[in-house]
């Protein structure tokens, strides 16, 4: 009896060892790390250090959550990835609602709208100081067409972070636009077909059946943008090193200077998890809002 | 409109990479070249050890890709088909390790590589030897399963019609069967997606293959790119040349590829 | 048959020298194509050629990179015989006991010839630093710009004073009072702010710690000058540079692009123009310090160090003292036109060649490096931190002074 209850079912025994591979893996490769990078959060760990590291308890945690450099870079952090994702879902959405009803030949336009993604952030970088510069980029020469003066794009508190969500936004919507239209072609015809037989405006249409059809897209464009904004290092590193005045520093940004710079690796792991758990409430925050508009 | 927006730095880029020195430094900018000239791409492909480097990423990438499909896809499948206990929490787990930046677990993911046992001269206990530093193998390590790619699978396997797996059932199928016979063969879309999204997380990478690679024979493409730009060599022409050339394999597999590729995202998106 | 009892033979040979043979693995910082050319085909065969025991692995790590490749070594144990770091790295290498002292081997090395560069790798007495190249921070500025404003090229500015009145004369505002091209370009934030600052700090007596390294010593009225000349020159209304300036990041340096008539600037990125812009190369002079009460510049060099865990000591020293004679010294800093730290090579061929690159050898006796303390790195981004706020108007330069000291004090006694 007792040894029926343990027995699995036949599926079930098919299905661990379909998982069992890639479990052990993400185990040994992505989860082991992550438990040791918890425990070095708690000590004084230094890489350039000889023997093993002392036990600090929370003083990593406290140093950092109340140093005004952290606080800083976490809502410049919070600012840019809010922009960055809010933009990016508005602006592929249009397109894929654009691409939906488009030509053949105008399809292949997503191909050129998902190059930037795939294309090396240290070369696009500078081709961005290019167009940013201050004196002649290409993007000052238009507004001066326009009647209007030079912009500080990379150099001032103002504009830094601004520039740097513009060159995010133009590299990331290519690819959430690819996965809107995947989501419009999920949505049965027969839906969109009724919602017209019925006499529904295209407003209608757009905000009583295509918004809440695609509100699990969304959510999840939403935590992915989270995930790798939040985490943005190389354009920020290459176009403005974190500056003017901190205003481009992110905790992406310092967790590598603590790690790498400083060898401060304990407080590095430390910054690491608040930053864990930021991202983790927010995309749960998402995942809460798309069930609820779902019900 | 859009489109030309979004592909000035593209134009720009590829524009550069024909130009001639003096036009790469004129000032103002300007986009197109005074003449056009190869001149960057012969310095990259002969001036250095690009293509060694472009075939180690090719390596690595086929690596990544081919241990993607054999093990991300059918976990992913096992999740969304497979009555597993425990699988949702499993899954929360995978989910949640995509969230710490990789810049901290670079060093016990060394540690891994390093003494990976049975391999470069280790022995069972991963001690001895150098076990997976400098070889294809170690530069994929991060990659080989990765979690967006079992989370794409199992949305996408989640839409797959029940009847299909019943069927098998009723014909007597085992679970094996039914994933490879019943579902792989409609299953083509993800495949795609798979392949493209680890094709390009491989190829891209450059912290990683950076600090487990030790010799120049082994180095990939994105690190030789850092060579041209190193903060006052200025070789702008080659850097944009040589971009181009990193680029162009994702663009082909994405060009021949993108139908399914959308497809495979498709399916699942709504759930 | 005596073919076959040769080869043989020969194989014994080459099976025995495999078998005594040594495998020295060597890291060198930057990856500049001419340098890892020469390493890779003339020196490193070469020295083999030479010590047919010694198998040298070689690998080039680019700047940016250098210390996370390393940590990542430390870490794990898996260190390089012999790496390439700079100078400043050096009492924090110590510190964790990773570095081998060098004085059994620069005991029989003409170490005289390379004179205060080899003090700058020393910690306790003891040296630990074998210099390869080096590079300074000097004023580099376009000789025709200041003709056109009735300056004489010939004889530039040897105080603040005349330097900021050079530099406005040379400053060009646009009708709104923008400026169109800054007179002496500064960088604000970071080691672009702080290195031309620690120059002028040095100048006017300055240092960031006493000689032993354990206290704090910023806080004064150097630093406060110092402090206010960089506001002087950052003044929105009588400056002559702009905030928000990142030069280091410019795609196309803005001395040819005509953005700026002079810039404080490092030997590589002259010896850059000379290949990239042979015309405006031309056009460039390098100046001296200037001296408040004593003339200063920053310079910094980068070495070779032996790792305390390297088995192969005495190979690594055979490897290093090889790549420090004089003649690969030369051809190796020639390749990047760098600073080479005999004075031996004062003229060597290519600094000869060229008084712009030439200043930075000549000026060499007025060389100050980066203090050697472990928390150097972190103690510069405070400094730097503060100055940007200082010359945002963020902070008078008195508070950024107290600042950056208690700062600096809280790093070094937690």
């Amino acid at each position: 009896m007792n040894r029926g209850r343990l027995k699995l079912s036949a599926p079930a025994r098919a299905g661990l060892l379909f998982i069992l591979p890639a479990l052990v893996y993400i185990v040994l490769t992505q989860l082991l790390p992550v438990i040791y990078a918890l425990y070095v959060s708690f000590t004084d760990y230094s890489p350039l250090n000889r023997g093993a590291p002392k036990w600090v308890g929370l003083q990593n945690y406290r140093a950092m959550i109340f140093s005004r450099e952290f606080q800083n870079a976490l809502w410049v952090t919070l600012r840019f990835s809010a922009a960055v994702i809010v933009l990016n879902v508005v602006i592929s959405l249009a397109l894929a609602l654009l691409l939906e009803g488009a030509s053949r030949v105008l399809r292949w336009l997503q191909v050129v709208l998902f190059l930037p993604i795939v294309t090396s952030v240290a070369a696009v970088s500078v081709v961005w100081l290019l167009l940013y510069d201050r004196d002649f980029g290409l993007l000052n020469q238009v507004l001066n067409v326009f009647g209007l003066s030079n912009v500080g794009w990379l150099n001032t508190v103002a504009w830094a972070l601004p520039s740097l969500v513009i060159m995010r936004v133009w590299r990331g919507a290519g690819w959430n636009t690819v996965i809107y239209r995947a989501a419009l072609q999920g949505i049965p015809r027969e839906v969109i077909e009724a919602a017209k037989v019925d006499g529904a405006s295209a407003l209608q249409l757009f905000r009583q059946i295509l918004l809440p059809l695609l509100r699990p897209i969304t959510a999840y464009i939403v935590i992915v943008g989270f995930i790798s904004t939040l985490q943005t290092f190389a354009e920020i590193y290459i176009l403005t090193s974190g500056g003017p005045l901190g205003s481009t520093t992110t905790v992406g940004f310092l967790i590598y200077r603590q790690a790498f710079e400083y060898g401060q690796l304990g407080l590095a792991c430390a910054t690491s998890f608040v930053l864990f758990i930021v991202i983790f409430a927010l995309s749960f925050g998402s995942f809460a809002l798309a069930r609820k508009g779902m019900t | 409109m859009t489109a030309a927006l979004v592909s000035i730095p593209l134009l720009w880029m590829v524009m550069s990479s024909v130009k001639p020195f003096s036009d790469i430094f004129a000032w103002p900018p300007r986009l197109f070249p005074s003449s056009v000239t190869f001149e960057h791409y012969a310095r990259v492909l002969e001036g250095t050890n690009f293509p060694r480097y472009f075939l180690n990423s090719t390596i690595v990438a086929v690596v990544v890709v081919v241990s993607n499909l054999l093990v991300a896809l059918p976990c992913g499948y096992a999740f969304a088909r497979l009555p597993i206990p425990g699988k949702d929490a499993a899954f929360l787990v995978v989910l949640g390790t995509m969230m710490i930046p990789s810049h901290v677990t670079t060093i016990p993911l060394f540690i891994l590589a390093r003494n990976f046992p049975l391999i470069g001269g280790n022995d069972i206990m991963g001690a001895g030897g150098t076990g997976l530093l400098n070889t294809y193998f170690g530069i994929a390590l991060p990659h080989l399963v990765l979690t967006f790619t079992v989370f794409l699978a199992r949305q996408f396997f989640l839409d797959l019609p029940a009847e299909i797996r019943d069927s098998g059932r009723i014909d007597g199928a085992s679970e094996m069967r039914v994933f490879t016979s019943l579902s792989l063969p409609i299953s083509l879309p993800i495949v795609a997606t798979i392949a493209i999204f680890s094709f390009v997380t491989a190829w891209d990478d450059f912290f990683w293959p950076l600090v487990v690679t030790t010799t120049d024979r082994m180095r990939t493409a994105q690190i030789g790119l850092s060579v041209f730009r190193s903060q006052f060599s200025s070789e702008w022409g080659a850097l944009f040349a040589a971009s181009v050339l990193i680029v162009l394999p994702v663009v082909l597999v994405f060009l021949f590829n993108q139908r399914l590729f959308i497809r495979g995202l498709a399916t699942g998106a709504t759930k | 048959m005596r073919s076959v009892l040769r080869t043989a033979l020969l194989i014994a040979c080459i099976g025995a020298t495999a078998l005594a043979q040594q495998s020295l693995t060597v890291w060198y910082a930057g990856n500049f194509q001419d340098q890892m050319d020469l390493v890779n085909n003339e020196l490193v065969p070469a020295f083999e050629a030479a010590n047919p025991d010694v198998d040298v692995t070689v690998e080039f790590i680019p700047w940016g990179d250098l210390t996370a490749k390393l940590n990542t070594a430390f870490a794990t144990g898996t260190v390089p015989d012999v790496f390439m770091h700079g100078q400043a790295a050096t009492a924090g290498l110590v510190a964790a006991d990773r570095l081998a002292p060098l004085d059994e081997y620069f005991a029989g090395f003409d170490v005289e010839d390379f004179g205060p560069t080899f003090e700058q790798g020393a910690v306790d007495g003891k040296h630990y630093l074998a210099p390869v190249y080096g590079s300074g921070n000097l004023l580099v500025y376009r000789t025709d710009l200041w003709e056109d404003v009735g300056l004489d090229p010939g004889s530039p500015p040897t105080t603040w004073e005349e330097l900021l009145d050079a530099a406005r004369k040379l400053t060009v505002r646009d009708a709104s009072g923008q400026i169109k091209r800054t007179g002496l370009l500064i960088g604000s934030s970071g080691t672009a702010i702080q290195q031309p600052f620690s120059s002028l700090f040095w100048q006017a007596g300055g240092s960031w710690f006493s000689a032993d390294g354990t206290e704090v010593t910023f806080d004064g009225p150097a630093a406060v000058k110092a402090i206010e000349f960089m506001q002087a020159l950052f003044d929105p209304t009588s400056g002559v540079t702009r905030l928000g300036e990142n030069p280091g990041a410019s795609p196309v340096n803005p001395l040819v692009t005509g953005q700026a008539a002079m810039m404080f600037g490092s030997m590589e990125m002259v010896s850059g123009l000379r290949t990239t812009n042979p015309d405006v190369f031309e056009l460039l002079a390098v100046a001296p310090p200037t001296r408040d009460v004593d003339q200063a510049a920053f310079y910094s060099f980068a070495g070779f160090f032996i790792s305390q865990d390297s088995p192969h000591k005495d190979q690594a020293w055979q490897y290093i003292s090889f790549a420090l004679s004089p003649e690969w010294l030369e051809a190796f800093n020639s390749a990047a036109g760098s600073l080479p730290p005999r004075s031996s090579l004062a003229d060597a061929e290519f600094l000869a060649a060229s008084p712009a690159l030439k200043a930075y050898s000549d000026n060499l006796q007025f060389a100050h490096g980066n203090p050697n303390v472990a928390v150097w790195v972190k103690a510069r981004d405070i400094t730097a931190a503060h100055l940007e706020a200082a010359v945002y108007g963020r902070e008078t330069a008195e508070a950024a002074a107290k600042a950056t000291q208690q700062e600096i004090e809280a790093l070094l006694n937690p």
